[in-house]
């Protein structure tokens, strides 16, 4: 949703999008770790670190270079360019060990022949919440009409006198916030460390275009989709296909749907 | 204005006497020694790139303090393989061949080591492998292995679970690399020979963060002991989410570092291994000497990887290019390192090992050290059994 987000209101490519959820993440760390501040502060200051890395990406990179009318590929680039030199500025800080983010105890819970883990349980629930929040905001407040507005045609909304540019500094305020907390989320189970954030933003791409581009629900039915097909595909194929499976699944929607699940048609 | 003439005067002959005498002859090169590792300083295996490059910058900075070995100084140059990238390796070790001219290369990882090694080959070049336990890496020209194999330790878990609670139903779960397709055959093959059986094999990806696809199918298969062919941080995640997901049965393996210990925390008590173990509190002087140095450099206290790539440089490197300099030859020359290699091993020649004692190096590429089976215990690895003439004694 964060990417979707993004990604669906300003149209860049913003693969450093996983730099933003790694800092977030380390943060949090160094709160509930070695700063003893506790966990719940430490989702609190990533979804800070993750609006503050946001912001700073933004106005230090994409939009200087939109001022001079570069274009995607070389947005791209930048951001591609800026994921590699930050992961590597997060390898020389931390150093190459996975990092523990403690402070949630991971316990089987067994519901018939069904095991999931109360991590697993806490991501379903605050996934769904957070989703839910954003929807709220989204459609029922003055700020996320002009984000739908300008996601959905900017020069109208321009010409409503919507602020392009601070709406897109306030998709990327929000859209890092929630990556730094999604990041978060993530570590509870699977440690942090300096590569961490590719995968999931590799998996928001999919998604995304799952669930159809520039649709910020769309964006949401995607992942649904595309983690249910990973999970059940995983019981008949053998676990490692779950990557093949996620882009078997995006070629079979791409093909018959091109514009994806909730995509506008016929653009 | 006469002034000014005579200094031309002087300048000139000056000049012409520079040109005239004859080129001083080229500065005779440095006697440096470059040692080439390629190894996984980035992706997700950066954590085994850094420790085997310390370990081996521990000993090198060592040698060099002490004024070289033979009259030669060390330099490592190192080189990324992406943690397991075939590809990667190759170009780094085109980089090293090509470029740096080194006669030999310390690796790590199965897949990077099988790809370079006919490079070796073909450039006379020593390989050394202190990290990839794939069974592939046998019986490979100018490939010298120093950690055992998976076909040398695999066997051992089987043989302990059988005979500990008479284990019939084995599932498996292994890196889907040579590394770990290694452990599975060996497990299969032990288990053939034991009469148990296996009845689930489930390969994953390394690095892999969610084994939930892969534990569901094992518990469904109700085996009665796990064995792992994975390795590093990957199996402290493989038992926290094994334990999570109710699978009770004891989990058996290859590997455990301190950082796997971390990241699994609790669920790794029970988790039994058999494995050339380094022992970073035991061994002998040589042992002691080494933990000190790499405690001053690094303020953590080395891992096996760093032992064995440490003992690549000073154990084994060093008396090679010695006994290359003691005939006259010249150590930096490709093949010279190689030949004195496979000179010494016909010669069987003792290397000695941080390990304590020696390690025996053999004509196949493998190494024998001492082996053990341990449990972690409270959060460490406790010896439970050793292995004495191929048999697991309690």
């Amino acid at each position: 949703m964060s990417w979707g987000l993004i990604f669906a209101t300003t149209k860049i490519f913003h693969f450093s999008h996983a730099l933003t959820l790694t800092l977030a993440v380390y943060a949090a760390v160094l709160a509930a770790g070695p700063w003893g501040i506790g966990l719940p502060a430490g989702f609190a200051l990533a979804a800070g670190a993750g609006c503050l890395v946001g912001l700073a990406t933004e106005l230090a990179v994409y939009r200087p270079l939109r001022r001079v009318h570069a274009s995607q590929l070389n947005i791209f680039l930048a951001s591609l360019g800026l994921l590699i030199a930050g992961q590597s500025a997060v390898l020389i800080a931390f150093g190459p060990q996975a990092r523990t983010l403690e402070g949630f105890p991971m316990t089987g819970i067994a519901l018939g022949p069904v095991a999931f883990t109360t991590i697993e349980a806490l991501w379903v629930v605050a996934s769904w919440l957070l989703i839910g929040l954003l929807m709220a905001w989204l459609w029922r407040t003055r700020h996320g009409r002009a984000i739908r507005a300008v996601a959905s045609n900017p020069e109208l909304a321009q010409c409503l006198g919507v602020d392009r540019e601070r709406v897109f500094l306030l998709v990327f305020a929000v859209g890092s916030a929630l990556a730094g907390v999604g990041g978060a989320l993530l570590a509870l189970r699977d440690t942090a460390s300096p590569t961490m954030g590719v995968q999931p933003v590799l998996a928001a791409f999919i998604a995304v275009f799952l669930g159809g581009i520039g649709s910020i629900p769309g964006a949401a039915l995607g992942g649904v989709v595309l983690g249910l097909a990973e999970n059940m595909g995983g019981l008949v194929l053998p676990g490692y296909w779950q990557g093949v499976i996620a882009f078997v699944v995006l070629f079979v929607v791409l093909v018959v749907r091109p514009s994806g699940i909730l995509g506008a048609r016929g653009r | 204005m006469g002034r000014i003439r005579f200094r031309a005067a002087i300048s000139l002959v000056a000049l012409m006497a520079w040109l005239a005498a004859p080129p001083p002859p080229p500065v005779r090169a440095a006697g440096t020694l470059k040692i080439g590792m390629i190894l996984a300083m980035t992706g997700p295996g950066a954590f085994y790139g850094q420790v085997m490059s310390h370990g081996a910058r521990v000993a090198v900075d060592q040698l060099n303090r002490a004024g070289g070995v033979g009259g030669y100084k060390l330099e490592l140059v190192i080189e990324d393989h992406k943690s397991g990238d075939a590809d990667a390796a190759v170009t780094g070790a085109r980089k090293l061949l090509d470029v740096d001219k080194v006669p030999v290369i310390l690796t790590s990882y199965s897949a990077p080591t099988l790809a370079i090694q006919p490079l070796a080959v073909e450039k006379k070049v020593l390989l050394l492998n202190g990290g990839g336990v794939g069974s592939a890496l046998i019986g490979k020209p100018a490939l010298y292995n120093t950690r055992m194999l998976s076909s040398q330790t695999a066997p051992f878990i089987i043989q302990w679970a059988a005979g500990r609670f008479g284990a019939k139903r084995v599932a498996t779960l292994f890196w889907n690399d040579a590394a770990g397709q290694g452990v599975n055959g060996a497990i299969k093959e032990t288990c053939a020979r034991l009469g148990c059986q296996v009845v689930a094999e489930e390969p994953h990806d390394l690095g892999a963060k969610n084994y939930s696809a892969q534990l569901a199918r094992i518990r469904a298969a109700r085996p009665d002991a796990l064995a792992l062919g994975t390795f590093g941080d990957d199996v402290g995640y493989v038992l926290n989410q094994a334990r999570a997901y109710g699978l009770t049965v004891p989990v058996l393996g290859i590997d455990w570092t301190p950082n796997a210990q971390k990241i699994g925390g609790k669920a790794l008590e029970g988790y039994v291994i058999a494995v050339d173990r380094f022992d970073p509190g035991g061994g002998d002087d040589k042992t002691q000497a080494f933990v000190e140095a790499y405690k001053a450099a690094y303020k953590e206290t080395p891992e096996f990887y760093a032992a064995n790539y440490y003992e690549h440089v000073q154990f084994i490197l060093r008396p090679l290019v010695k006994r290359v300099v003691d005939r006259k030859g010249d150590p930096t020359k490709p093949g010279e390192l190689l030949a004195e290699m496979q000179r010494a091993l016909a010669e069987h020649f003792a290397f000695p090992s941080v390990y304590g004692g020696e390690m025996q190096l053999h004509p196949d590429g493998t190494v024998t050290k001492p082996l053990g089976v341990y449990e972690v215990k409270d959060g460490n690895l406790a010896l439970i059994g050793r292995i004495v003439g191929g048999k697991v004694q309690r």
